[in-house]
């Protein structure tokens, strides 16, 4: 897996959103193409002119390599202002990735959202984490959900994602949706106390 | 619609984005609006408290625009928009 964190502050495109657009098929044609020469054992210059990307109907972002979709080679992008995170995998299964600002949550927000498993989790880390802890639950989730698909189109409370909140940087981990458990292998990093990042690979249902 | 209502829900993305009334149109991806996913649940979750009822994710499956929730607006009943209007404090005026 490779993924691309950076700041798109400066990116040279007026107009916000598609400044932020820029950016995400910056950082992913970067990640494909570092992901691609590593598969090839080439140079990844080789691969940047040669990688676009097309959406399906439910708007996720797949792989052009010379124009033909490739199935094996996952991509996903996500941002949160000032952050934009592109990641690529090369392997068979779903990839979703999401990227947070870490911020308060209201009561309502969280427990919306959190299923009481998760909240328990949450309630175990240290006081001066328990925003990144909720953050990181979000970002989990709308991982797990941009991987399968539907995106916010399903209720983030559908997803189980107990078993990833103990995880640090990086691990396996069994996710469950709508009660379905998926081996997943998940990637998580934060930019100081102000973002959280993840990543998740979804292998198969069980 | 009636423009009170189109008004109101301009309050409510408003209200949970931080965007000036006048600069939100019907045409508008709630995506290129939206600072980013957690916004939009909790546009979500304040449009359930102005109606006072749980909005099924069926029944908000095809929005993507202001406009289509303009328009998932105008299959409400006229009552329920009438009680989320007197009750909730969101107007973009």
């Amino acid at each position: 897996m490779i993924a691309i964190l950076e700041d798109y502050t400066g990116h040279a495109v007026s107009d916000v959103s598609k400044r932020e657009r820029a950016a995400g098929r910056s950082v992913a044609q970067r990640a494909v193409s570092i992901a691609i020469a590593l598969m090839q054992d080439t140079d990844k210059k080789d691969w940047s002119h040669r990688v676009s990307f097309t959406k399906d109907p439910q708007g996720k972002p797949w792989v052009m390599i010379d124009g033909r979709r490739r199935d094996d080679v996952l991509v996903s992008i996500s941002h949160s202002w000032p952050f934009v995170l592109g990641v690529c995998a090369t392997a068979r299964g779903a990839l979703g990735a999401d990227v947070e600002r870490v911020r308060q949550f209201q009561p309502h927000t969280a427990r919306a959202f959190m299923t009481a498993e998760e909240r328990a989790a949450v309630a175990s880390y240290p006081s001066t984490q328990q925003a990144y802890a909720t953050t990181l639950c979000w970002s989990l989730k709308e991982s797990m959900l941009k991987a399968l698909g539907p995106g916010l189109r399903m209720h983030p409370r559908s997803v189980d994602v107990t078993k990833a909140l103990t995880l640090s940087r990086e691990g396996d981990a069994v996710l469950y949706v709508e009660g379905t458990p998926y081996q997943c292998h998940i990637w998580i990093t934060k930019v100081g106390t102000t973002a959280v990042a993840c990543a998740v690979v979804v292998a198969n249902s069980l | 619609m009636n423009e009170r209502w189109r008004s109101f829900i301009y309050g409510i993305i408003c209200q949970t984005f931080g965007n000036e009334p006048d600069k939100i149109t019907d045409d508008m991806a709630l995506t290129d609006i939206a600072p980013d996913s957690i916004a939009l649940f909790e546009l979500l979750l304040n449009f359930e408290k102005a109606l006072g009822r749980h909005v099924t994710y069926e029944e908000i499956a095809s929005i993507e625009t202001v406009g289509d929730i303009v328009a998932f607006a105008a299959t409400l009943p006229p009552e329920t928009l009438e009680h989320a209007y007197c009750t909730y404090p969101a107007s973009a005026s």
